[in-house]
């Protein structure tokens, strides 16, 4: 979505397409084996950066949703994580809202789920929940960016 | 060290400017490994993370026109992206290096290693009437020997090359020797070696436009008689292959690539069985080995092309060969690689007991 399909992803969300995307931001490619991804923060090492990603070298992390809140296509963008109980419902109630956005036909809604990826960022589970807290909130701030 | 990292050490080493890539399975190694070593530090090469492979090829033509050597990599939905791009290269003329580390397709497919994109690669891939030159590696060794030797004939012929490998090759850990490391052409360098290069005019040469556009049908039709006219000079240059123990043989197996090291140990096992077969192996999978099967076939029973796909590089062996002499396939499918026994079985089956 924000790397190979963004030309796809904000073309779709400015004609208004009814859809919803989901975009699991986690950071890396984790399927591919953990290469760095647009959303890697600064510093942080994946496969292609394994001294950390470097601003001069490889460019800004990319807020992709913050690009799609500006589009009029969108009717609904807000970025949610999934690491405790509490979060979860709240995920869940903006994944529902964003279905019943497209259902009425209101446009594009687009869901950031800040995630983990324990086996990429080699970490368990529980201390990549914690360095997601730390690290990823700070540039990925949960909440609204808009709600029409 | 495994193939796809030996593609790195090997690209730094020749003196290499610039690598584009974007990551996929099975050869995210090259990039990775660029990475680690850095050789921005030391020979001032850049290697960059594209955002998609259709960033990747266009960075690669940018940097070949003004005669810089560059090159990418990628797997087989990532070359499917590149070509676009590498057909515009080979109708600019420009020189560069492309690897596919091949895995199971169609589609997004498997991450294991096949052959079947040797259509896409030997026959064109991309629009239009062209070629690039294609080596296919069968060791780490000759990874490392292909980036050399594809680099040298892209700029030789200003005509994009490509190593097809396959996730055997890539994955593969083999000792290697590596060549020794050559300094990157100084600017002046390039601008003996690439006149045509549009690499900033400073001396009040004339204009040098890289297109691949031309709008008057009879001017581009001298361009792809030019472009004919080299790929003659290739076919009748640089035409490579390997024989093993063809005189005498009584069947002959084609195989590229990894696959041939299988036939070479199924050839030993026929052996013993008192089946005599002689292999041709084709390292430059364009321009095509087609005399070199045509006079290996002479005098023999049968022949069976052996590849990691549905029958693709069976096509050019029939023409090759071209008379009653029968010629079968044998193909594992999916990213499934057959033993030396099926190879061995599928030479009984087909030709011998048929």
């Amino acid at each position: 979505m924000s790397a190979i399909g963004t030309a796809e992803s904000i073309h779709a969300a400015n004609r208004g397409e009814n859809i919803v995307m989901v975009f699991v931001n986690n950071a890396i490619y984790g399927m591919t084996g953990g290469q760095m991804a647009p959303t890697t923060l600064e510093g942080q090492k994946t496969a292609t950066t394994p001294y950390g990603r470097r601003i001069d070298l490889n460019g800004h992390p990319l807020e992709i949703t913050n690009l799609m809140a500006i589009l009029d296509g969108t009717c609904y963008v807000t970025r949610q994580s999934v690491h405790t109980p509490a979060n979860v419902r709240k995920t869940k109630a903006a994944l529902k809202k964003a279905f019943e956005n497209a259902m009425a036909k209101k446009g594009t809604s687009v869901v950031e789920v800040v995630s983990t990826c324990n086996t990429g960022w080699k970490m368990s589970p529980e201390k990549a929940n914690q360095w997601m807290v730390e690290n990823m909130f700070a540039k990925y701030p949960l909440g609204d960016l808009k709600n029409e | 060290m495994k193939g796809n990292e030996a593609i790195a050490h090997a690209a730094i080493r020749y003196g290499c400017d610039g690598y584009f890539g974007y990551p996929i399975t099975p050869q995210s190694e090259v990039l990775e490994t660029l990475e680690e070593l850095m050789p921005w530090e030391t020979t001032g090469m850049v290697v960059l993370q594209a955002e998609s492979e259709v960033a990747a090829i266009n960075m690669v033509y940018g940097g070949a026109a003004s005669g810089k050597a560059v090159m990418t990599s990628s797997s087989s939905p990532g070359v499917s992206l590149k070509q676009e791009g590498i057909s515009y290269i080979a109708a600019s003329s420009l020189p560069a290096l492309i690897l596919n580390v091949m895995r199971g397709g169609p589609g997004l497919g498997t991450i294991q290693p096949s052959q079947a994109d040797y259509f896409q690669a030997t026959k064109g891939g991309g629009h239009g009437d062209y070629h690039l030159i294609v080596l296919a590696p069968s060791t780490v060794q000759e990874m490392v020997d292909f980036v050399g030797l594809g680099f040298d004939l892209a700029f030789k012929y200003r005509n994009p090359a490509m190593i097809l490998a396959d996730g055997i090759v890539g994955q593969m850990m083999e000792k290697v020797v590596l060549p020794e490391q050559r300094p990157r052409r100084t600017e002046e360098q390039i601008r003996q070696q690439c006149p045509w290069a549009a690499d900033g005019r400073k001396d009040g040469r004339k204009r040098n436009v890289i297109t691949s556009l031309e709008l008057e049908s009879a001017k581009m039709e001298v361009i792809n008689h030019e472009l004919q006219a080299r790929y003659r000079e290739i076919e009748k240059n640089e035409t490579r292959w390997e024989e093993i123990d063809v005189e005498g043989a009584d069947y002959l197996i084609v195989a590229f690539g990894s696959i041939a090291r299988i036939c070479a140990k199924a050839k030993e096992m026929a052996a013993e069985k008192g089946i005599k077969v002689g292999i041709v192996r084709p390292i430059t999978l364009w321009p095509f080995p087609t005399e070199a099967i045509n006079r290996a076939a002479q005098g023999k029973k049968g022949v069976l092309c052996v590849e990691l796909n549905a029958g693709q590089m069976i096509e050019d062996v029939r023409l090759a060969v071209h008379d009653n002499l029968p010629v079968e396939h044998f193909g594992r499918l999916g990213g499934i690689i057959p033993s030396p026994d099926e190879v061995v079985e599928a030479l009984e089956q087909k030709l011998i007991n048929k």
